[in-house]
């Protein structure tokens, strides 16, 4: 997408989301002790977004958007999108097995799909961050990690 | 009076000393997270505030003070060596350490970078603890239109500069503006927007908004150029530079440490600014100008002392009037107010114990600096070399137990991480992310004290023109807009000039 559809699709987004944020709010009129209650801010902040998607969309069209916008790196977009799917499952995974283990397999398993080679690197790295991490937040810092199943 | 209350403070520090140990970690924790490049000073910050949740207040913001002052300097560090500012701070101090360092004079431009933050800090840090009282006691006379009208100031101030496009860092600011409507609302009680979610109740906390915008985004985006960028390896010589260099640069050191205070102290411009006003002062009084740029020493002691100068600088109206002066400083008002404390006028009167030491701490943060820079500087600049493949797998750990570790909530780690996923995407459509942790600070000062003016007068909207400090702020975020808002039509009109020339060469040919 070249910056002229991109800007025109997230100031339409943040048109309809303004458009829905001041609907929203307005359950909110009259709880307060004047006139300008709790509805009040997210409205005007509302009518203030409206107005600068609008100006945006309007500026993409006039051909006023940024010329060179930094293009995304196709493979570098899956990487991202990889490790991030790799994050979510150390979460669910720390839940079951504990947070020392979970966070063993989650080094372990980032350095080998970002091709670090050396397994001797890997492994020592990934046990040894673990153990560092999980004495500071466990025992020092009293941070009740999930322990897991066990 | 206030000195009397800094000197208790240096005795209450020195009397612990596991606070100086607190000090000593922080800054080198910041050295080592400024010069490693894709790790910024508000990151170092991020990442290591759960590590004060645990301690006394004084003792986490000592060390948080610490991070803040060595990661600026620690940006030097990259800057010279590989010719990536290790933060944005340092940006401008690569013009002339680079050249240094291919001519082999590496360990000599850290040296001096090393001093001139020291001098810089100093500077800042005194200039802090005599400024920020005084100003305290004006901000007493603050009520809540003048601190509604501040809030404005504020965020005018960091939308004016905040990249290429105002539009999009307005639109950014009111994005973080909605996001603290999110949660009870402090006056009335009423929950807005939590759709019937428990954890969104107490509003989008701090600790996860700013890991998502400032921790995961960043990784993302390290992850993304792994491939493409290769990374430069580094080696330093002897450090110390000659007596008779510095004493020639001394005076360029105490100007641009005085300059970086001052930009410093002005919300939204911050130190990376403030780095770049002093280089270029410093060429203009230069009597070599035209060594600047292929290595001159003044290239270097000019932006580093006004970049550490500027540290001290973006307390003042952090904590003075709860104004940060820029990301960072947001990130130590977000560990004050943690901690317990809510920075501003009343922070002077009701808790001088925190002040003081602040101040002092902050004056020591830059002695061991000086001694850490000196004796390590070749240690740190072998941390350029680290893998950035385990590097990185480590910082994303860091970020999920950071982000966790404020209220033990995975429904946290999920924010962060979906906050870090639409700031990635948000870099790319140039839309700044400053603005938006900036704005959830002051947020809630602009609403708050907006609606507590309404009620003063009677839904009377004129109270905030008819006050004349409350005008004048209001007065200067309209200037500031429209000063921006012109500069920014001149780059326009410029650029255009260029296409068109470039297009008629094009023709011509």
């Amino acid at each position: 997408m070249d910056s002229k559809n991109i800007d025109i699709a997230v100031g339409g987004f943040l048109c309809f989301l303004s458009i829905a944020i001041y609907l929203y709010a307005e359950r909110y009129a009259g709880a307060g002790v004047n006139q300008y209650g709790p509805n009040f801010f997210p409205q005007i902040l509302a009518v203030m977004l409206f107005i600068a998607s609008v100006v945006c969309i309007v500026q993409a069209l006039r051909g006023h958007a940024l010329k060179d916008l930094e293009t995304i790196d196709k493979p570098g977009l899956i990487r991202a999108a990889v490790m991030l799917l790799i994050a979510i499952a150390y979460i669910l995974l720390m839940q079951v097995v504990g947070f020392f283990i979970a966070t063993v397999v989650f080094l372990y398993a980032q350095m080998t799909y970002l091709k670090q080679k050396s397994l001797l690197v890997r492994v020592i790295t990934s046990v040894l961050v673990a153990m560092a991490v999980y004495a500071l937040f466990h025992s020092f810092l009293k941070i009740p990690l999930p322990e897991g199943v066990f | 009076m206030s000195i009397m209350y800094l000197l208790e403070a240096f005795q209450t520090i020195f009397s612990d000393l596991s606070s100086l140990m607190f000090i000593l970690i922080g800054v080198v924790a910041g050295i080592m997270v400024g010069c490693l490049p894709g790790l910024t000073a508000t990151m170092g910050c991020a990442l290591l505030i759960p590590f004060t949740f645990s301690l006394p207040p004084v003792q986490g913001l000592l060390m948080l003070m610490g991070i803040f002052t060595g990661a600026i300097y620690g940006g030097s560090i990259a800057a010279i060596l590989i010719r990536t500012p290790g933060t944005p701070a340092a940006a401008a101090t690569l013009l002339d350490g680079f050249p240094l360092s291919k001519r082999g004079e590496a360990g000599k431009a850290i040296g001096i970078a090393t001093i001139a933050s020291f001098v810089g800090g100093t500077i800042g840090a005194l200039i802090m603890s005599f400024m920020a009282p005084q100003i305290a006691q004006f901000g007493l006379r603050f009520g809540p239109p003048e601190f509604f009208a501040l809030a404005v100031f504020g965020l005018s101030m960091i939308i004016s500069i905040s990249g290429e496009s105002l539009l999009k860092g307005v639109i950014a600011a009111l994005v973080g503006l909605l996001i603290t409507t999110i949660g009870f609302d402090p006056l009335s009680g009423v929950p807005r927007f939590a759709f019937g979610n428990d954890n969104l109740l107490g509003g989008i906390t701090f600790i996860p908004a700013l890991i998502g915008l400032f921790g995961f985004a960043q990784v993302f985006r390290n992850i993304e150029k792994m491939g493409i960028v290769p990374q430069v390896r580094s080696k330093v010589s002897r450090i110390l530079p000659s007596f008779k260099e510095v004493k020639t640069l001394l005076p360029t050191m105490f100007k641009s440490g005085g300059i970086g205070s001052v930009t410093g102290s002005v919300p939204g411009l911050g130190c990376d600014i403030a780095a770049f006003i002093a280089y270029g002062e410093a060429k203009r009084t230069s009597k070599k100008p035209e060594t600047f740029g292929q290595g001159a020493l003044e290239g270097i002691a000019a932006p580093e002392a006004a970049n550490n100068g500027a540290t001290g600088g973006a307390m003042i109206p952090m904590l003075t009037l709860g104004v940060p002066g820029d990301a960072v400083t947001a990130v130590l008002l977000g560990a004050l107010t943690i901690h317990g404390f809510q920075p501003g006028p009343l922070l002077f009167r009701d808790h001088p114990e925190i002040v003081y030491p602040i101040f002092a701490g902050m004056i020591l943060c830059q002695l061991v600096l000086l001694g850490v820079g000196l004796a390590g500087a070749r240690l740190f600049a072998k941390l350029i070399n680290i893998d950035i493949k385990v590097l990185t797998s480590i910082i994303f750990l860091l970020c999920i137990v950071g982000s966790y570790s404020m209220r033990f909530s995975f429904f946290d780690v999920g924010l962060a991480l979906g906050i870090g996923v639409v700031a990635y995407f948000m870099s790319y459509a140039k839309f700044p992310v400053s603005p938006i942790l900036l704005a959830l600070i002051l947020g809630p000062m602009a609403e708050q004290n907006m609606r507590r003016a309404m009620m003063l007068s009677n839904d009377d909207l004129s109270i905030f023109v008819t006050r004349p400090i409350s005008a004048t702020f209001l007065f200067l975020a309209v200037l500031m807009a429209g000063l921006s808002y012109m500069k920014y039509k001149k780059l326009r009109e410029i650029e255009r000039k260029v296409a068109e020339t470039t297009a008629q060469d094009a023709v011509a040919k």
